[in-house]
This record gives C-alpha cells, sequence and structure tokens, in this order.
C-alpha cells in the first residue's frame, strides 16, 4: 500500500458517512476500492468533484428512499396520523377564537348591527376553513392537496407571525409552537405524497386488523364530535361567566364554578372544557394506536411540546420584558437560533433514540406487525 | 431489509424499477455490462469509453445507480474477491436487465432513424431553397 493511501482513504470514509448506514455496509468498502483505483499515485485529498458528488449522491440515497414511497409502513401510518390529528387541532383551535371573538364581542360591544360577517375575526376564519378543508383532504386520499394545503397554511402561519414581529415580537415568540406544529404537519403530508396507493389513507378510517390501521371510523367520528365542543366553548364559558359592570365602563368577570386547576388550560381563570375534552381525546386515540405507529406520533408530536416548554421556561423572561417596553425588545441571534434549532434537535436526538430502541427490539418478535 | 422490525418487501422495488424510465447514465452501466461481469472500476472506464469521453461517472453516483439496478432486478452480483484486501464484488447483467437493455435500445434505434429521416428531408429542402 503506497504512502499516501492511508490519510485519503480516511478522508474518502468520512465522505461516505453521507451514505446511509444500510448502504454503507453494502457498498462501503467497493466503494472505497472504486475511489483508491480512480485516485493518482501521490493524491492525499479528495478531488472537489468526486467529494460533491459523494456528499449530493448520499444525500440523493437518504432522502430519495423517503421520498419514494420507501417509509416503512409504521412509518407512513404515523405520518397520516399526526397529520391529520394537527389538522384537526390547528382547525379547531382556529374555530374557537372565531367563536370566543364573536361570543365575547356580543357582551362587551353589544348587538351586532352590521352581520354576523363583520363580528367575526376573518383570519381566524380562514385558517378555521383552511384546516378544516385540509383535514378533509387528509381523510378524502387526496394527499397532493391535502400537502399543498399543509404548505399553504405554513407559509400563511409564518407570514401571520413574521408581520407581527416589527411591532410586537413577543407575538411571534409565543406561535412558535403553531408554527412548529405547522410545520411538521406540512412536512408529513409532502412526505406521504410519493407514498404507494391510496389506499393508505382509507386505512384512517376503517380498523383492519391485518394492517398497521391507525384509527377506526368511530374514532374519527369521537373526535370530531370532540373538536365540535371546542368551538361551543366559548358559549359555554360565556354561560358560565358573570359579568359586572360599575357603571364607569370598567367589567368584571368570574366564574359560578370553581376554575379547575388545569394549568395552561385554565390558566385565564376560566375552565376550557371543551380544550380539556380534545385534549383527553387526542391522548386516548394516541393509547389506542400500536406501538410502532404510537412512537412516531409521540416522536412527531415532541418538537411542538418542547417548543412550548422551551418559550414558556426558557423566554419566559423575554415575553414579559417584551411586552413592557416600547420599542419593544428583539430577539438576540442565540434567541432566534435556538428557537429554529430546539425543535429539529428535539426531533434528531428523539429519531435516534427511537432507532436505538427498536433495534434493540428487532431481536424479540414483536406481534402484529407484517 | 428489516427497518424498525418491520419488513419492507423488494417487489416493491422491483415493481418500481420496471415502472421508471431508465437515464442515459443507467442505460451506459447496462451497456457496459452487457460486455460481461465487471467491478465497479471497470464500469466506470467502460462507461467513459462507450460515451467516448462525455459520460464520466463518479463514484457515489455509480453506487447509487448500481444499487437501484441491482434492487429492480436488471443485475446482480457474479462474484467477489479480494485484492490488496478491499472487497472488490462482479456485478453482471440479469435476463431482466438484457430484456429491458434490449427494449431501450430498440426504442433509441427507432427514434434515431425518425430523426434521420427527418434530417435527410430537411437537408434535401435546405438543398432546394
Amino acid at each position: 500500500m503506497s504512502d499516501h493511501a492511508d490519510p485519503l482513504e480516511a478522508r474518502y470514509r468520512r465522505l461516505l458517512c453521507v451514505f446511509p448506514p444500510g448502504h454503507r455496509a453494502r457498498y462501503g468498502e467497493e466503494m472505497i476500492d472504486v475511489l483508491m483505483a480512480s485516485s493518482a499515485p501521490e493524491q492525499r485529498h479528495p478531488g472537489f468533484r468526486e467529494s460533491l458528488d459523494l456528499v449530493l449522491s448520499g444525500l440523493r440515497t437518504r432522502l430519495g428512499a423517503a421520498a419514494a414511497g420507501g417509509l416503512s409502513p409504521a412509518s407512513r401510518s404515523a405520518a397520516m396520523v399526526f397529520g391529520f390529528l394537527s389538522c384537526v387541532v390547528l382547525a379547531m383551535l382556529s374555530w374557537y377564537d372565531v367563536a370566543a371573538d364573536v361570543v365575547w364581542r356580543g357582551v362587551f360591544d353589544g348587538p351586532v348591527r352590521d352581520g354576523w360577517l363583520a363580528a367575526v375575526p376573518h383570519r381566524s376564519l380562514a385558517t378555521g376553513v383552511g384546516w378544516t378543508l385540509v383535514a378533509c383532504l387528509c381523510a378524502a386520499g387526496l394527499r397532493q392537496l391535502a400537502a399543498l394545503g399543509a404548505v399553504v397554511g405554513f407559509l400563511g402561519a409564518v407570514g401571520i407571525a413574521g408581520g407581527a414581529y416589527g411591532s410586537a415580537p413577543d407575538s411571534l415568540v409565543s406561535s412558535w409552537w403553531l408554527l412548529t406544529l405547522t410545520a411538521f404537519t406540512a412536512a408529513c403530508l409532502l412526505a406521504l405524497i410519493r407514498t404507494a396507493g391510496t389506499r393508505g389513507w382509507r386505512d384512517l378510517m376503517r380498523r383492519d386488523p391485518g394492517r398497521l390501521s391507525p384509527l377506526g371510523r368511530r374514532a374519527v367520528v369521537a373526535l370530531t364530535a370532540t373538536a365540535l365542543l371546542i368551538v361551543v366553548d366559548p358559549v359555554a364559558t360565556r354561560a358560565l361567566t358573570v359579568v359586572e359592570s360599575d357603571g364607569d365602563g370598567v367589567s368584571t368577570m368570574h366564574s359560578r364554578i370553581p376554575v379547575l386547576p388545569l394549568g395552561p388550560l385554565t390558566r385565564d381563570g376560566d375552565n376550557h372544557l371543551g380544550a380539556v375534552a380534545l385534549v383527553v381525546m387526542l391522548v386516548v386515540l394516541v393509547l389506542r394506536l400500536r406501538p410502532p405507529v404510537r412512537r412516531r406520533v409521540l416522536l412527531l408530536t415532541a418538537p411542538t411540546v418542547a417548543t412550548a416548554v422551551f418559550v414558556q421556561t426558557g423566554l419566559r423572561g423575554y415575553l414579559e420584558s417584551s411586552a413592557r417596553f416600547r420599542p419593544p425588545v428583539y430577539l438576540t441571534t442565540g434567541q432566534s437560533g435556538a428557537l429554529v434549532l430546539a425543535p429539529l434537535l428535539v426531533f434528531a436526538i428523539g429519531t435516534w433514540l427511537l432507532r436505538r430502541y427498536e433495534r434493540r427490539l428487532a431481536g424479540v418478535p414483536i406481534a402484529g406487525l407484517k | 431489509m428489516p427497518r424498525c422490525g418491520v419488513y419492507v418487501p423488494s417487489r416493491y422495488m422491483l415493481t418500481r424499477m420496471s415502472e421508471l424510465t431508465l437515464r442515459p447514465p443507467a442505460l451506459f452501466v447496462l451497456t457496459a455490462l452487457a460486455a460481461g461481469p465487471q467491478h465497479g472500476y471497470a464500469v466506470m472506464q467502460d462507461v467513459l469509453a462507450i460515451s467516448e469521453g462525455r459520460m464520466r461517472l463518479h463514484t457515489g453516483s455509480l453506487y447509487v445507480i448500481l444499487d437501484r439496478l441491482h434492487e429492480g432486478g436488471l443485475i446482480e452480483v457474479d462474484h467477489e474477491e479480494v485484492v490488496a484486501s478491499r472487497l472488490r464484488r462482479y456485478y453482471r447483467l440479469t435476463a431482466a436487465g438484457a430484456a429491458r437493455l434490449a427494449r431501450e435500445t430498440e426504442a433509441a434505434r427507432r427514434h434515431a432513424n425518425v430523426a434521420a429521416a427527418r434530417l435527410r428531408r430537411l437537408n434535401t429542402l435546405g438543398g432546394q431553397a
């Protein structure tokens, strides 16, 4: 072996790390053989074109497996479930805003005189209609349209939050968990575009014990019924709230029933029973999933939850100070970077942990999987 | 190869391969292997020669193509040997690969004939003008 071979070979081996482990296991050694045979006698560093080709080919191999429908059945089912459920959640959050605005505007501004449409917050109405439509497209199996709708929804959310950053940067930070959720929803629906056959989408509605079917028809109906509670929640809250005015334009409100200690769901002093019911329903649905699908749905949910926790804990000081000062306090580079990287890091770590766990399980027969 | 305990069937990949149009680099690789079993470096050199220097395959691209052709059942491993303590794997065309190359060649020949005929007409018209 010539003197130049060892460092050059080591550098080629580092470049080969771009390829997926399976590809490296099958072809790694012969690729090294070809690379070394192609190299010049005194060459010590990989050539630029060769290096670029290795990196691009490695990325293409990694991405191509998912884009060509190479997702495992469990990952495909999890992406379907997560995509559908998150569309439902996003739709119901918007409808809640619409309902709450209509109900409480009627309390403080009196009866609506210019027609109900004038009383409705148009942005929330548009997002509510949009995400409801995307959820319906998911269930109907129109995956390309559903993905397109989700991407439009994500870009819209970015536009709305970004537009408010100049005047109220804390609003962008507060809604970062929402942007994370829409981003992962769009990513899941995009990843499913090229999966084989629309039959997979019909699994959302039918529980077939022979396949990794995630949801049954009854579950979807129950989810929809529970989600509708979100819309009527403001009406129920209004009915349970006493509003007293002191005659000088100052109103005080208190609930007729004790406020339940449910943390973020009742922080503003109202029992958001619709939200509680939706959270319980989501937990029940996720627990009904088969373990491989459930693990992946939790993995997809983790970045959103982690972002919400990070914002409420790590950036709490920023939120409080930015709301108080004029001009507002903007994010530092480090804070911005942390916001962007945190969900990606959580997802990457979660994926690694999941793979390690399932590789360990692979040594044991897993019941119910094809 | 099992992923996370769930088997992704290679029959799916075979079906996908037959539906995909083979691009020129993959066709050149099949043409190279039509001459007999070759290893990766020899395939690269042969493709360069067949294309008269116009198609230079680098290692990364070559093995992506070989992987796809292998998954698609168009090529298979002929034998392996260890040279200078490194693995060298020789690939050969399968019957399905030969049939697919023959179909692609026939299609290319028909296209070339149409192009030649039209060019002759074009040259004739140009001469008259």
